[in-house]
């Protein structure tokens, strides 16, 4: 076999192995069962503040949004990085203005975007209309 | 300087430019290292390191400036500088391959380290964890990239130096 087709496939397994042991042991793991949890959303030059005391069996975020599709209405964006949440309660973050939602976990940001974010028990979310 | 460096300088940052643009759309799947290392070993250093100031530059004129900027302004001349000193002991496709490959596990650590700067060592130790896949994604491409396309690009580059 030619010497370089033999190191590109030893690269690519080693890069398989270190995915599998990446999603086994540092992913952010979601729990199953039912968890109680608060969603807050805010958007504060549309006065709206509203919030969800919820029961849930969702894993992630994104799962738990779709859940309340129609009280929350969250709009999303699918990039090549995954999914951005754009909208919620009707309204979409505008680009132009550097809009986005800010996503807290009881009061820390959040270090994953909606479909990577686990749902846990007790914990609060809170959605911000945000600037950069 | 010579006007012929100052225009191997821009076709040498143009095609920095049109690399990052055309992959843009594959996460963390670059030639920029790749051409990187190319140019350092064919142009010498001071070309390379005009060219990816100039690269650098131009990355702010089209994404706006954010701190990962200065980050650019620092390790991509210092792949240049890694690249030199290796290209002393070696011509070799695997040796450049390994340094692309380390450069791009190593990518996000570096952007972490830099950012925390900023943020603070809290902030940089879930950056990094969290971009862990990506920077496997781009070490292997780096890797990939620069063993498989090393030698086909330099001979050509070699054949038209003497033209």
């Amino acid at each position: 076999m030619n010497k370089k087709v033999m190191w590109i496939i030893i690269v690519v397994l080693v890069a398989l192995v270190s995915l599998f042991m990446y999603n086994q042991y540092m992913a952010p793991q979601a729990t199953e069962g039912e968890k109680s949890v608060t969603i807050e959303v805010v958007v504060e030059s549309e006065g709206i503040s509203k919030i969800y005391d919820l029961n849930t069996d969702a894993e992630y975020m994104y799962d738990l949004l779709m859940e309340i599709e129609s009280d929350i209405q969250p709009v999303f964006e699918e990039s090549s990085f995954g999914i951005y949440l754009t909208g919620l309660e009707g309204y979409t973050a505008d680009e132009t203005k550097n809009e986005f939602y800010s996503i807290k976990v009881n009061g820390v940001d959040a270090l994953y975007g909606v479909k990577e974010l686990p749902v846990i028990d007790g914990e609060v979310y809170r959605f911000e209309l945000s600037t950069w | 300087m010579k006007a012929s460096d100052i225009t191997l300088i821009a076709i040498l940052s143009a095609s920095l430019t049109a690399g990052k643009l055309v992959l843009s759309v594959v996460p963390n799947v670059e030639v920029v290292t790749f051409l990187l290392i190319v140019y350092t070993v064919m142009f010498g250093v001071k070309r390379a390191m005009f060219a990816t100031i100039v690269f650098v530059t131009t990355e702010v004129l089209i994404y706006g400036f954010g701190t990962w900027i200065m980050g650019y302004y620092v390790i991509w001349p210092m792949l240049i500088l890694l690249t030199h000193m290796i290209s002393k002991h070696t011509k070799s496709e695997y040796g450049f391959a390994i340094l692309a490959s380390i450069y791009g596990f190593s990518f996000g650590l570096f952007f972490a380290l830099f950012e925390s700067i900023f943020y603070g060592i809290s902030y940089a130790i879930p950056y990094w964890i969290s971009g862990l896949p990506f920077d496997i994604v781009h070490g292997v491409s780096n890797f990939i990239i620069v063993l498989v396309l090393f030698n086909p690009i330099t001979k050509t580059i070699e054949h038209l130096k003497k033209e």
